[in-house]
């Protein structure tokens, strides 16, 4: 390649960088395709996975979070930023979380919390522009949900009332269907003494067994669907 | 004598006082600039634009121009020290006579009638006809007069280290 | 109907100064608009959207950048030469109006008509050299020195191919000659008044470009080289030279050289159009229209190649106008007339 093929061959490599930046100003101008973000007036898309502070989850079913404040989160936070209290309240069996402190400026976004949560009430946020004028980042994540708090124990005291009563009901027919059982076998054992001396009324007292287990099996049903109702949404709880 | 012939007049000589005046050389050379203008004003009023234009692009444009950077490049802007009179005055007395005898011989020269070569058409044309033909001599004299500056001003730089496009800016 | 415009005006004593005023209301409203396109050019070759904030589309952005330019204080810095430091922003300004009044907007829009037109433009670029100069030594400072000295060095370096450049295309219009509409008579042409210059491309329906390909090249380069413009902005290169010439310079006074330096771009773009793309001519619209377009045009592929070429180096600079540039364009022009003369 001599001196003017050369030239030549540079010119063509100006003209070929002219294509790429007008190819690039085409599909701005034309396609109407910008890679800028008019921030305070288009938010970001953020993906999926975005880390940014952790909150409770407030589940559709109960419209509030359910933590039970175990304490895992605490116990396992490798930075110390989780301080949480609560126990038992009353009215209800549940335990339920009084006060939960999360400090941002002290996490690391580890997300060990989020995996220890046994309730699956934990998740990161999609908290994105946070500014501040101190250094004090400390939130309480409860605050949120103070005001569904009552109305949640209420609903709660229902459920537990109700699956007690269920219980109660079953443990009763479990009961009846023991004594019934006993009573039918003493009375087999009485037919059975008595088998030799006459024939009494026997097929009344055997259909009625079956009718009385039937209800209890009735009323648990619901009680069961209620109760793990925690363990439903977490599947979908992503969602904010 | 039209008014504007009076505005380049001024401005001509302005520049002229300006260039002798100043202290300052780098200033000197914006008045001899300033006043390079004005004679291209005075070319104007005479109705020859193209000798006005030339004066413009080769004395402001290219000779002021190089004059400036020969200033710059010397480092020598303002000298504070006093010349002696005997060497001021020969000078005087050389400009005089410089000046004198110009005017000596321009008052006896006989020019050609002036309305006559302003309407003549083409007068650009005569120009480069006369300078390739009749004046072809004194044209190509001055051509290797400039070829030699040129060459010249190269070799002299050329003596010490770098420095290549400032003669090349001379040749300019 | 006067031909020109300029006769219509002669006839008035305010002619001078109604024609200085809507050349420089013109202008004005050029160089806003010129900045406001570059950078919104900038931003859509990288992806950006440029202003949007201020008026439609961030048209109006320019304009409040010009309000705060003159509400600004202008500062004189300690130790300047004064009468240089202040009269520099004015001699910079004053040839580029010059300059302008000169084209031919169209056949009949032509502020001053003048047989030596092009050579005119030229001149009034060596008076604006001086300007340079004078700035960049009245602010008694090194980066503003060093810009006016390379500024200068390239700006008369590239003159010369520029010159023979357009002066190809001059003896090219010479040889054509054409006739007028009007009489239908033969006239000479003079190849060094613009109007004959588009008058020739007009006539002969061909514009120069294709006439002289090279010559528009070396041309092009060359122009952008005098305008101080990328990849050949080494006066003002920011990353060794802060600004340049105008370094020192604030408020009103820089945003004259700002204003000298885009119509700068806005004249060497009309002479472009003048020389090598057939003026006025162009089918449907009006003339002024097709050679404001065509200019705009022009000004449009300086500013791509600013945002795609990085900075040559000085040496480059000066190697490429002394070594490649102005060998070429004088075989060009020897080529040129070796041809016009055998035809």
């Amino acid at each position: 390649m001599g001196y003017f093929g050369k030239v030549l061959s540079g010119f063509g490599s100006l003209l070929t960088g002219m294509r790429i930046t007008f190819s690039q100003f085409a599909k701005t101008f034309f396609g109407r395709k910008n890679v800028t973000l008019q921030y305070p007036k288009e938010q970001p898309k953020l993906a999926p996975a975005f880390r940014s502070a952790i909150k409770l989850i407030r589940f559709e079913e109960t419209g509030t979070h359910d933590c039970v404040a175990c304490k895992a989160c605490e116990r396992i936070c490798p930075s110390y930023c989780i301080k949480l209290s609560g126990g038992k309240v009353e009215g209800i069996k549940k335990k339920r979380v009084a006060e939960f402190e999360m400090d941002f400026s002290l996490c690391s976004l580890c997300g060990l919390c989020i995996d220890a949560c046994p309730t699956d009430t934990l998740e990161y946020s999609k908290v994105y522009e946070e500014a501040g004028y101190n250094r004090d980042w400390r939130v309480d994540l409860v605050a949120e949900f103070r005001e569904y708090e009552a109305e949640f124990v209420e609903k709660q005291r229902v459920i537990e009332e109700k699956a007690a009563t269920a219980k109660k009901a079953k443990a009763e027919a479990a009961k009846k269907a023991k004594e019934a059982k006993k009573a039918k076998e003493a009375e087999k054992a009485k037919e059975a003494e008595a088998e030799a001396a006459d024939t009494a009324e026997k097929p009344d007292t055997a259909e009625k067994p079956p009718a009385l287990e039937a209800k209890p099996a009735k009323a648990d049903a619901p009680a069961k669907a209620e109760v793990p109702t925690a363990e439903v949404p977490t599947a979908e709880a992503p969602k904010s | 004598m039209s008014y504007d012939f009076a505005i380049a007049a001024v401005v001509t000589l302005a520049g002229a006082l300006l260039a002798i005046s100043q202290a300052n050389i780098l200033h000197a050379v914006f008045g001899l600039a300033i006043s390079l203008v004005g004679v291209a004003g005075i070319f104007f009023t005479l109705n020859s634009p193209f000798v006005a234009i030339m004066e413009v692009l080769i004395y402001v444009g290219g000779i002021a121009v190089t004059m400036i950077f020969a200033v710059m490049l010397s480092s020598v802007t303002n000298p504070q020290e006093k010349e002696n009179v005997g060497r001021r005055l020969m000078a005087a007395v050389a400009a005089g006579t410089f000046f004198v005898g110009g005017a000596l011989v321009l008052h006896h020269a006989e020019f050609a009638d002036g309305k006559e070569l302003l309407n003549s058409e083409h007068s650009l044309q005569a120009v480069g006809v006369n300078l390739l033909n009749r004046y072809n001599l004194a044209f190509e004299t001055l051509s290797v007069v400039l070829l030699l500056a040129i060459v010249g001003a190269i070799v002299i730089v050329r003596k010490e280290p770098a420095m290549p496009a400032d003669a090349e800016e001379e040749a300019a | 109907m006067p031909e020109t415009l300029s006769q219509l005006l002669d006839d008035s004593v305010l002619a001078m100064p109604i024609a200085a005023g809507l050349i420089m209301g013109a202008l004005t409203i050029n160089v806003l608009m010129l900045v406001w396109a570059e950078r919104k050019v900038s931003a859509w070759i990288q992806r950006r959207m440029g202003p949007t904030e201020v008026g439609p589309f961030g048209l109006l952005q320019t304009l409040a950048d010009m309000l705060k330019l003159i509400s600004k204080q202008l500062i004189t810095p300690s130790n300047v030469d004064k009468p240089l430091f202040h009269l520099a922003p004015l001699l910079a300004f004053a040839p580029v109006i010059a300059a302008v009044a000169l084209m031919p907007f169209s056949k009949s829009l032509i502020l001053v008509q003048n047989d030596f037109g092009l050579l005119f433009v030229f001149a009034f670029g060596g008076i604006a050299v001086i300007a340079i100069f004078m700035a960049g030594w009245g602010s008694n400072n090194k980066y503003a020195l060093l810009g006016a000295i390379r500024s200068v060095a390239q700006s008369i370096s590239y003159e010369i191919p520029l010159i023979l450049s357009a002066l190809s295309v001059v003896l090219v219009v010479n040889a054509m000659g054409f006739t007028l509409a009007s009489g239908g008579s033969i006239v000479v042409a003079n190849g060094l008044d613009l109007s004959h210059i588009v008058m020739a491309q007009d006539q002969h329906g061909l514009w120069f470009v294709l006439v002289q390909p090279i010559a528009a090249i070396i041309y092009f380069i060359s122009a952008l080289a005098e305008t101080n413009r990328a990849p050949f902005d080494i006066p003002e290169a920011e990353s060794e030279l802060v600004a340049g010439f105008h370094t020192e310079y604030s408020g009103m006074r820089f945003s004259m050289f700002f204003f000298a330096e885009y119509t700068n771009m806005l004249i060497v773009s009309m002479l472009a159009v003048v020389l090598f793309f057939g003026g006025w001519d162009g089918p449907v619209l009006p003339g002024p229209l097709w050679f404001f377009l065509k200019s705009y045009m022009v000004i449009f592929v300086m500013m791509w190649v600013r945002w795609t070429f990085p900075r040559l180096r000085f040496d480059q600079l000066m190697t490429f106008c002394w070594k490649v540039m102005i060998p070429l364009s004088i075989l060009n022009l020897l080529a040129t007339a070796f041809v016009v003369a055998v035809l």
